[in-house]
């Protein structure tokens, strides 16, 4: 009796199926709960990478219910990849989905902007412009300027107070969330991904330039949807950022 | 690259080759080294009814480049035969470090690498463990000056 890859899976994720056929404990007999271990394995691994990545979705949800929805999760999404620092990529909307759930709108975006900052601190390396290099560039040239953005940018926009929610459960002291909407700027300025509030249209103004529009259009996109739009103050958090990482003419 | 032997809990009873045999043919094939876990050779030869020692007589030790040693869990299977988790929170079992022995024996020296991840004893204990290694390895050296 042979057991195929796609059976084997089928059972490492399914307590209900019997160990699958073909398997012996070495001396002849099926293997029988043996296989047990390789379902222990693999849930005790996959929900360890979602406690690590998601510490603020654990603390919200607590430890027994995170461990259970986990324990759906995982089952419902199995890695798509061999790379475990990926995983977890479906658990936002998992979450946004998940009925019993419903009641807490804003989990689907806390979970993707821990998502947004696993992803930023394995994200490229890349060499950031000098702000220098912008003081470099003759002003009537400025609109023409299109600026290139670090792999480890991340951009989150949210009806809920996003970066209030998670600097409150992330560090000590921080004031209580109020009802409000913020988009959230993720940059590497060193090794170590670092949330940040976005002013007012800053989430347009990264958006149009990294659709490859030129600062100059960017600005206007920008200033369309918020006209009180602050170029300086956002050109800074991107500088402190190390977020730029060319600017050509 | 070092590729690592696993800790088998079942066996497949269509395969028509060893785990030695397989972990050769890749070295062979792709010139990647390997990492022997001598914890794992013993917890897969108790598991599986085999021996240790000729697991070991059959590995392609010239392609080890780093040895792990660990402590498992002690479970039983359905029929009350020994079933060891590698669980990596346990000090080293004894036969172990016999493995380990017998393995440097035929290698040399190579990097060894105490895995604990669980149930961490107080330092003293692990300070233990990495000397005995430690002494594992500087015999090999004496051994070698005689």
């Amino acid at each position: 009796m042979t057991v195929n890859q796609t059976q084997f899976r089928e059972a490492v994720f399914d307590a209900s199926l019997a160990a699958p056929g073909g398997l012996t404990d070495g001396r002849g007999r099926a293997a029988g709960a043996r296989f047990d271990v390789y379902r222990n394995n693999v849930a005790v691994g996959l929900t360890e990478v979602l406690q690590t990545g998601f510490p603020v979705i654990r603390k919200l949800l607590g430890e027994e219910n995170f461990a259970a929805i986990s324990g759906v999760f995982l089952r419902r999404h199995p890695p798509v990849s061999p790379v475990l620092f990926l995983y977890g990529e479906a658990f936002p909307a998992f979450l946004r989905d998940f009925e019993p759930l419903a009641h807490l709108g804003y989990l689907h975006d806390v979970a993707a902007l821990e998502m947004a900052i696993r992803r930023s601190y394995h994200a490229a390396d890349a060499t950031p412009i000098a702000a220098e290099r912008l003081a470099d560039i003759p002003p009537e040239q400025l609109g023409e300027l299109r600026l290139t953005l670090a792999p480890a940018l991340r951009l989150l926009r949210s009806p809920w107070p996003l970066y209030d929610i998670w600097a409150y459960n992330t560090h000590e002291g921080y004031p209580k969330p109020a009802a409000k909407a913020q988009d959230v700027l993720v940059t590497r300025p060193e090794f170590d991904p670092e949330p940040q509030v976005l002013p007012v249209g800053g989430a347009e103004f990264i958006t149009a330039l990294q659709a490859g529009q030129t600062l100059g259009a960017a600005v206007e996109t920008a200033q369309v949807q918020a006209p009180e739009f602050d170029l300086s103050a956002v050109l800074a958090l991107l500088l402190s950022g190390r977020a730029i990482i060319s600017a050509e003419l | 690259m070092l590729l690592e032997n696993p800790s088998s809990y079942l066996a497949f009873a269509e395969s028509t080759m060893t785990e030695t045999e397989f972990l050769s043919e890749i070295t062979r094939r792709t010139g990647c080294g390997l990492l022997l876990d001598v914890n794992n050779v013993f917890v897969s030869a108790t598991n599986l009814g085999t021996s240790a020692e000729a697991y070991l007589d059959a590995f392609p030790l010239s392609h080890v480049g780093e040895i792990h040693l660990g402590g498992h869990h002690e479970d039983a299977d359905d029929h009350g035969d020994p079933l060891l988790i590698d669980s990596h929170d346990h000090d080293i079992a004894e036969p172990v470090w016999t493995l380990l022995e017998r393995t440097l024996a035929h290698t040399g020296p190579l990097p060894v690498l105490i895995e604990r991840d669980d149930d961490i004893p107080p330092w003293p204990e692990l300070e233990r463990e990495a000397a005995r290694a430690g002494r594992a390895l500087s015999q090999l050296h004496k051994v070698a000056a005689e």
